[in-house]
């Protein structure tokens, strides 16, 4: 059954904070951010009448995760890397030590693999379990569980066991 | 047992710059109001039919110009200046290309 306008603005609303929240961690850029995520949902609103309603969520994210990923590998093309301003100014704050912190952590998620980054963030943020990330990107469930597996991992030993 | 927790759990959660539903909004009903696009169509059709008809005139035989050519040829096995050219057939010879007309004066058997 198509969505209508309603069901999609709605969608919106849900998906915007988390959405955009793993879209910073990958472009690093509010305002590619927020192009990316309205581009994502035109291109649901394009394809309406094949959208179920029910799985509209997790298809804006998927839509969103192709769009950055097209737009990551243009700038390494060109060589991009985000600047300091990008990181510092959601570093924590005025507390040095929490600012420290999240800077390690943002240095560390730039390390990781693109495909094991989607997976923790969609992990992080999105709210849905390792089947809905699995439907969502495309690949087995066991995937996906072993990317987060493994990038955890990473992530605890870049941070020394924090 | 192995400790699973997200060091992704410290991030922070940031806000997404204001006024994200009323661009979404707004780039909607611009979509809606452009409708279907169907300028691009109609010329596409419009050159194909341009393109057919150039084929069509093309490729088709043109009867009238085999009857001039007839003429023409048979004029020419006609007397001139009291010289007559008897006995002879005109007979067309089969080409490929049907832009290419031949055709023969073929004598008379009948007559040594």
């Amino acid at each position: 059954m198509p969505i209508d306008e309603t069901e999609l603005v709605a969608s919106y609303r849900r998906v915007e904070h988390p959405l955009y929240n793993a879209l910073y961690r990958m472009l690093w850029d509010a305002q590619e951010c927020q192009d990316v995520l309205h581009d994502a949902y035109l291109r649901l609103w394009q394809r309406k009448r094949r959208v179920d309603a029910a799985r509209i969520d997790a298809l804006a994210w998927t839509a969103a995760l192709n769009l950055a990923r097209n737009q990551l590998r243009w700038r390494r093309l060109r060589g991009w890397t985000p600047p300091p301003e990008a990181l510092d100014a959601i570093a924590g704050g005025d507390d040095p030590q929490a600012m420290a912190e999240h800077s390690r952590l943002h240095a560390a998620l730039q390390r990781l693999p693109a495909a094991m980054l989607e997976v923790v963030l969609m992990a992080e943020f999105s709210g849905m379990g390792t089947r809905e990330i699995a439907q969502a990107l495309g690949v087995p469930e066991g995937t996906v569980a072993s990317r987060k597996h493994h990038a955890v991992l990473r992530l605890k030993q870049w941070l020394g066991g924090h | 047992m192995e400790d699973d927790r997200m060091p992704t759990a410290a991030l922070a959660r940031l806000a997404p710059p204001p006024g994200g539903e009323r661009r979404l909004r707004e780039a909607l009903r611009k979509h809606q109001a452009r409708g279907f696009d169907w300028r691009l169509p109609l010329a596409g059709a419009f050159a194909s039919l341009c393109m057919l008809v150039l084929a069509y005139a093309v490729a088709r035989p043109d009867a009238s110009m085999d009857a001039e050519i007839q003429r023409a040829v048979a004029g020419a096995v006609a007397p001139i200046d009291g010289i007559r050219v008897a006995g002879a057939r005109i007979e067309p010879v089969a080409t490929r290309d049907p832009g290419v007309r031949i055709y023969r004066l073929a004598g008379d058997q009948r007559k040594p």
